[in-house]
């Protein structure tokens, strides 16, 4: 197992971890930006000191505060994967990934082919492209066969057009080989396609762990709903009635009494231009903030009271216009509502 | 802008504020000491203004000559310098002020024993020279001639101080140096049989720049205060 | 792009440009090129002594000079700017005082030196070495000061990239660093090779001067001025297109 307890400073931020991991599972480690995860990563490799806490690893010790124990880096069995690949410029490609294995020129030419880079060994970092340079600085740290593996947002510096076949190409890699393996993302597709469970990371705390399934149906905070796609309310709800917390009321067909958080998919969201009539119980009268037309959809933003976005066909969103007062209903049975 | 400006108008009217009441002394600087002296005494008798020391190795003084450099008035250490500056300048003649000897010039005390300058001949010791361009280094050359000694220096000096310092150090064991510079201190002499011995020749040449009053700093120095002047340092008349 | 510099500002780079410029071409304007050959043909022993002294004070000044260089530039310890000061006094020096400075702790009767005498018979003063000390002593500051440059400016993340692949600190330092600083290092080695070719104060006051074991070039064309001023012109000519050329090939390395 991979335990980490621990809490690490960098300038005014701090990081307070407990993760724990099998190497039986990939992690992805979601969050926004400046959370702290790159911190996380570089903490674990050995090249950003913890104040507080352990990092075992598999019996071994990597760092213990307390006992003033701490290995650096080269002594870690560890296998990082910065940003931009960061490969040595000076070194041909087969160099660099010669590099961690006392130049054995056979094992780096064999990790190479394994990613279809054969022909580039000889081509030096400047000449790559970034989906090039990112799979060269994975094959550089695959080939040491690391205990810990850590990719650092490995797709960020890909281009649109190779970002999925390079992603089929970690993900068949990731598999198949055993040892923990922790990647850092704010994409959720990302997440989604190459981890077995995420970890989510907010303001140098991790706010959430489960699969992205556990994510989606039961998000425990806003960054979290938000990256599903989710509404997401805090509040206090008695018989089924939930005071929201930024205002506004929402009836839930199931909700525990207490404290709880309430998420509505925006496809459970309906927006009239009159009154509506019938069942929904939900209903308020809101002004159309902002409309954003996606790929397939139109995400259309009310305030009111309530906050809420509506996911709608193109068809559905014709009728509306920006700052038009329009009429927004949900069913209780689309409020999703749990302890929080 | 303005500051610059001002700047260099001083610098210009520095250059210019010497000729007519300020008489510039170039000297070699075996001379240095004496100079200064000489400087007092003549400003006491003819106040007309200062008088400016400008102390060098003799070859310096040459090139300074030769390139214009605002002497009016050089003391050199050997006739041939002053031949070579009279030449150059074309104005006043060569006079011959003051004479000087050489001399061994060994640690306080004189540890090693040293007692001619045949004993400079022993390979084991550090002897440190001027160097042949320059004026005590030719009488050196002079003196070992003379003397029918080989000597291999350590080291050939750019001036006559610089020997006296390397033994005042205690980094040479002897030098040749000239009687006059055993009076700085720090040091023992050994004298040279004047069998041997070179005399030394200090020559006064005016400067067509220094004018009359040029001339009349050197008529000074052959005179009884002048030459009461050298004899305190040491010099020969 | 010229019409972006203001007026002041070029005006006053011609100033400069004269000014550094015109006293060499006055040199170039005065050598005799006939006996150019000649003259450079007399002085083959302070050539000899000046090529040896150069070359190893400048490797005496890169083995010293960019571990120096190194440590002041990812050192942690506490009085880095001190050791960054002790080890430029040199550059602000005036090259007698360096010699002085020399003397004073490395010849015979200083605490150093005097040592050195005892215990193994060495002196320094007076002897190539001590030439090749003194060359030194003025070479290590340049070297340093572009060491430290260059590798301040290699990207620590490649070090730590390099850590995490199992390089330890001298590793890091042979693969990482001095490839990524070579350009900054061949610069220093350039620079500080020139400023040991140079060495005349630091040189005649501690080794001294004697033709054949510590007259350098410099030396050489200095008491030539007295004897065949055109010869000293020529000397002067010859060590002036070796520094241009040094300078030449320096800045090609260092601005990239």
């Amino acid at each position: 197992m991979l335990i980490g307890a621990f809490t690490s400073q960098r300038g005014s931020f701090s990081l307070l971890v407990e993760i724990e991991a099998s190497p039986e599972e990939i992690v992805a480690v979601v969050g926004p930006n400046g959370a702290g995860k790159s911190t996380l990563l570089r903490t674990l490799a050995g090249l950003h000191p913890i104040e507080t806490g352990h990092v075992r690893v598999d019996e071994e010790t990597w760092e213990d505060a307390a006992a003033g124990v701490r290995l650096p880096a080269e002594h870690r069995s560890v296998g990082y994967v910065p940003q931009s690949g960061l490969l040595f410029p000076h070194l041909t490609a087969l160099e660099n990934v010669a590099f961690g294995v006392g130049g054995d020129e056979a094992a780096a030419r064999d990790a190479l082919e394994r990613l279809d880079l054969g022909s580039y060994a000889a081509a030096m970092p400047e000449s790559l492209s970034g989906g090039q340079t990112q799979l060269v600085a994975f094959a550089r740290a695959l080939v040491r066969q690391p205990v810990l593996l850590l990719l650092d947002e490995p797709l960020a510096s890909v281009d649109v057009a190779h970002r999925s076949a390079i992603r089929r190409l970690i993900r068949r890699e990731l598999r198949d080989r055993r040892g923990y393996r922790l990647l850092v993302t704010h994409d959720p597709v990302e997440a989604a396609a190459l981890a077995d469970r995420v970890m989510v990371m907010e303001e140098g705390r991790i706010t959430q762990v489960g699969t992205i399934d556990d994510l989606r149906t039961f998000p425990r905070s806003r960054y979290a709903a938000e990256l599903v796609g989710m509404n997401f309310f805090r509040g206090q709800a008695v018989g089924g009635v939930v005071a929201a917390e930024g205002g506004g009321t929402l009836i839930s067909a199931a909700a525990p009494d207490g404290p709880v958080i309430a998420t509505v998919h925006p496809r459970a969201v309906s927006v009239y231009s009159t009154q509506p009539s019938g069942s929904p119980r939900n209903v308020w009268h809101c002004t159309i903030a902002a409309i954003e037309p996606s790929l397939d959809q139109v995400r259309i933003h009310v305030t009111g009271p309530i906050d809420l976005i509506a996911e709608v066909t193109p068809a559905g969103a014709s009728p509306f216009v920006e700052g038009q007062p329009v009429w927004v209903s949900v069913k209780a049975s689309e409020v999703m509502t749990y302890e929080g | 802008m303005q500051v610059m400006a001002a700047a260099l108008l001083v610098m210009v009217a520095g250059a210019c504020a010497g000729p007519d009441s300020e008489l510039v002394l170039g000297v070699a600087s075996s001379l240095n000491e004496v100079s200064a002296d000489l400087a007092e005494a003549f400003s006491a008798v003819s106040p007309d203004g200062d008088v400016q020391l400008s102390a060098s190795g003799s070859q310096v003084l040459v090139s300074q000559v030769r390139g214009g450099a605002p002497l009016d008035v050089v003391l050199t250490a050997d006739a041939a310098t002053a031949q070579a500056i009279a030449a150059l300048d074309g104005w006043g003649d060569t006079v011959r002020v003051a004479g000087n000897r050489m001399v061994i010039a060994v640690a306080e005390g004189n540890p090693l024993g040293i007692e001619a300058v045949s004993d400079l001949a022993n390979g084991e010791l550090t002897i440190v020279v001027a160097a042949s361009e320059v004026p005590a280094g030719a009488y050196t050359d002079e003196l070992l001639r003379r003397a029918n000694v080989r000597l291999i220096p350590a080291s050939n000096e750019a001036s006559v101080r610089g020997v006296l310092t390397k033994v005042r150090l205690g980094e040479a064991d002897a030098g040749i140096v000239y009687q006059t510079d055993l009076l700085v201190g720090g040091i023992t002499g050994v004298p040279i049989s004047d069998a041997i011995n070179p005399t030394v020749d200090y020559y006064a040449v005016a400067l067509e720049s220094g004018g009359s009053r040029a001339t009349e700093f050197v008529e000074f120095l052959l005179t009884s205060d002048g030459q009461q002047v050298f004899a305190k340092h040491g010099f020969a008349p | 792009m010229t019409r972006q510099i203001p007026t002041r500002l070029a005006a006053l780079a011609v100033v400069g440009v004269l000014l550094v410029s015109l006293p060499l071409l006055g040199l170039l304007a005065r050598v005799p090129w006939t006996g150019f050959l000649g003259d450079v043909d007399d002085a083959t022993q302070a050539l000899q002594i000046s090529a040896v002294v150069s070359a190893l004070a400048t490797l005496a000044a890169v083995t010293l000079g960019v571990p120096l260089g190194w440590v002041l530039a990812r050192g942690t310890f506490r009085g880095r700017t001190v050791l960054r000061a002790a080890v430029l006094l040199p550059i602000v020096l005036p090259p007698v005082v360096s010699g002085v400075a020399l003397l004073a702790s490395l010849g015979r009767s200083g605490p150093v030196g005097g040592l050195l005498d005892d215990l193994f018979g060495i002196t320094l003063p007076f002897t190539t070495a001590g030439a090749v000390v003194a060359a030194t002593f003025v070479a290590v500051p340049f070297v340093t000061l572009v060491a430290e440059a260059g590798f301040r400016g290699v990207d620590r993340e490649l070090e730590d990239i390099a850590a995490t692949l199992g390089a330890g600190p001298w590793r890091r330092f042979r693969r990482v660093a001095i490839p990524q600083a070579a350009p900054a290092l061949a610069a220093g080695v350039v620079l500080g090779w020139a400023r040991a070719l140079g060495e005349f104060g630091a040189t005649i006051t501690f080794a001294g001067n004697l033709p054949g074991r510590t007259q350098t070039l410099p030396l050489a064309i200095f008491f030539e001025l007295e004897q065949d001023p055109e010869a000293a012109f020529s000397l002067s000519v010859l060590l002036v297109l070796v520094s241009v050329a040094a300078l030449a090939v320096a800045r090609r390395s260092w601005v990239r």
